[in-house]
């Protein structure tokens, strides 16, 4: 299975599309850099605010495509039928592709995070500054495996508006939540209740801001926030992996 | 002889919209193919050939019927004892002729020890051990069609599955493909062979499936079916015409 895994990183490594990523993060952070000297007493806030929001979108956004694409390509190509033909489950496929996604996005995140990290180490908490990194990893790493249970489904283009659609969605439970509570309109138990058992809550563990690098982590919340957002990925992944089981490659 | 493969009582339908009715695509079909027999699969645009294949490989999912490889219904154990080509296949360019048999081999589950010897006996095989380095981006299609020939035997398999190995090469890419699977022959190994081209065919196989509109209509010997006629193209035509004549 590793052999696949690496396989496909190495492909999408290749496509403009990571590398164009790659390229606009830097750009964004250096912005940052920039926009920060306009400040007297704040421009580290402006590095690490600026810096930490590019590091989420940009690996949303890797996930978002690579997930969308990744099976839809490789049945247009008939990549997929030559390693279907091999006695592999197809449930170890499906893990495959999150793997890579999983490489593809480390990658992104370890590259942008240690050059962001160099304009601002002394005004952050080192460990704070990691554990808001993985925060921002295993998000992008859920919508991952959200994108990889719908492209067994739809078609990419619809895949990647779903998605986007959920992980902005898993950013305003609350807010929906409180709209419910506070509109008299609506009976917003049933709609509580399945907002907190199909989304996760991205807005719980919001920590790519200055306010939580500067200061130490609590680690309660933090090994939390990593439970939270793993079983998700175990529960999306299991689902992606079920529907591929089902799936008719025509 | 030793039974490889059957397919008894395949049916499956295609819905095409999710309002319309589904299309009957395979209705009913049974065949088997024995140790050594290599097995051409004939019959027009749309016949069912790929989908037939497909079924076989479990890429889709017969609506009823059975599938057995040597007695056995365990999917994954039998795919360690085949190779598959399909039509026009797309192969990871940025690897290299020998990376690409390697994965393959993994995938395969041999032993990696292994490789270097049988990845030289099969591209000594298929003529492309000058091009083991090089990347299949810069292969020629007939180039890729053999390196695709390979990685269906780098692991020693007794089946092979071949979806149009002719298609779209020019003639000295099909006598290439002919000859490395005239060498298979000889080696007992057991293929189902789909194709348009008749002449190579007769030349490779030694029976005949032919199918139409979902349905076996000839399932036999080359030789039984061209008995009375110069070549099997023109025993294809006469049958064809007593089709047209029956159904009209």
């Amino acid at each position: 299975m590793m052999n696949l895994v690496l396989v496909n990183t190495q492909e999408w490594i290749r496509l403009k599309f990571f590398q164009t990523v790659i390229y606009l993060s830097f750009v964004f952070i250096l912005f940052s850099y920039l926009l920060s000297s306009l400040s007297f007493s704040e421009n580290q806030r402006l590095i690490v605010d600026f810096g930490l929001a590019g590091l989420e979108i940009s690996s949303l956004f890797v996930s978002i495509f690579f997930s969308s694409y990744v099976l839809h390509k490789e049945i247009e190509r008939k990549t997929i039928l030559v390693i279907l033909s091999r006695p592999i489950p197809r449930w170890k496929i499906m893990v495959s592709y999150f793997l890579s996604l999983t490489l593809l996005n480390s990658l992104l995140v370890v590259i942008l995070s240690t050059t962001l990290v160099a304009f601002v180490f002394k005004s952050v908490v080192i460990s704070s500054f990691i554990f808001s990194v993985i925060n921002i990893l295993l998000k992008s790493l859920v919508i991952g495996s959200v994108g990889l249970f719908i492209s067994n489904a739809a078609r990419p283009l619809f895949t990647v508006a779903l998605v986007f659609s959920y992980w902005l969605l898993a950013y305003s439970v609350d807010d929906i939540q409180y709209f419910i509570k506070k509109n008299q309109m609506i009976d917003g138990e049933w709609l509580n209740y399945f907002l907190n058992y199909t989304v996760p809550q991205f807005f719980e563990f919001n920590w790519k801001t200055y306010a939580f690098v500067r200061s130490p982590a609590v680690l309660k919340e933090v090994l939390w926030s990593i439970v939270h957002l793993c079983l998700w990925i175990v529960f999306w992944l299991c689902g992606a992996s079920y529907l591929f089981k089902r799936k008719q490659i025509v | 002889m030793k039974l490889i493969l059957e397919a008894s009582h395949i049916s499956k339908s295609f819905k095409t919209d999710f309002y319309k009715k589904p299309v009957k695509v395979l209705n009913d079909m049974s065949f088997q193919i024995h140790k050594g027999e290599f097995v051409g699969l004939i019959g027009p645009n749309g016949a069912g050939k790929t989908t037939t294949i497909k079924c076989l490989l479990n890429f889709i999912f017969p609506d009823s019927g059975r599938i057995t490889f040597e007695n056995n219904l365990d999917q994954l154990s039998w795919k360690k004892k085949l190779g598959y080509l399909p039509e026009r296949p797309y192969f990871q360019e940025f690897l290299a002729g020998l990376e690409f048999l390697e994965l393959h081999w993994n995938l395969a589950g041999q032993k990696k020890a292994d490789f270097v010897k049988r990845a030289d006996e099969v591209l000594k095989m298929v003529n492309l051990e000058h091009a083991k380095n090089k990347k299949l981006k810069d292969y020629s299609k007939g180039m890729l069609q053999r390196i695709g020939i390979a990685q269906a035997i780098i692991a020693y398999p007794s089946f092979l599955i071949l979806d149009e190995p002719m298609s779209g090469l020019d003639p000295d890419g099909r006598i290439l493909i002919k000859d490395i699977l005239k060498k298979l022959k000889q080696n007992q190994l057991s293929v189902l062979m789909s194709s348009h081209l008749l002449e190579d065919i007769e030349e490779l196989c030694e029976k005949i499936i032919i199918i139409h509109a979902g349905e076996i209509l000839f399932s036999g010997l080359v030789s039984d079916f061209k008995k009375n006629y110069k070549n099997l193209e023109e025993a294809y035509r006469a049958f064809k015409k007593d089709l047209i004549g029956n159904q009209s």
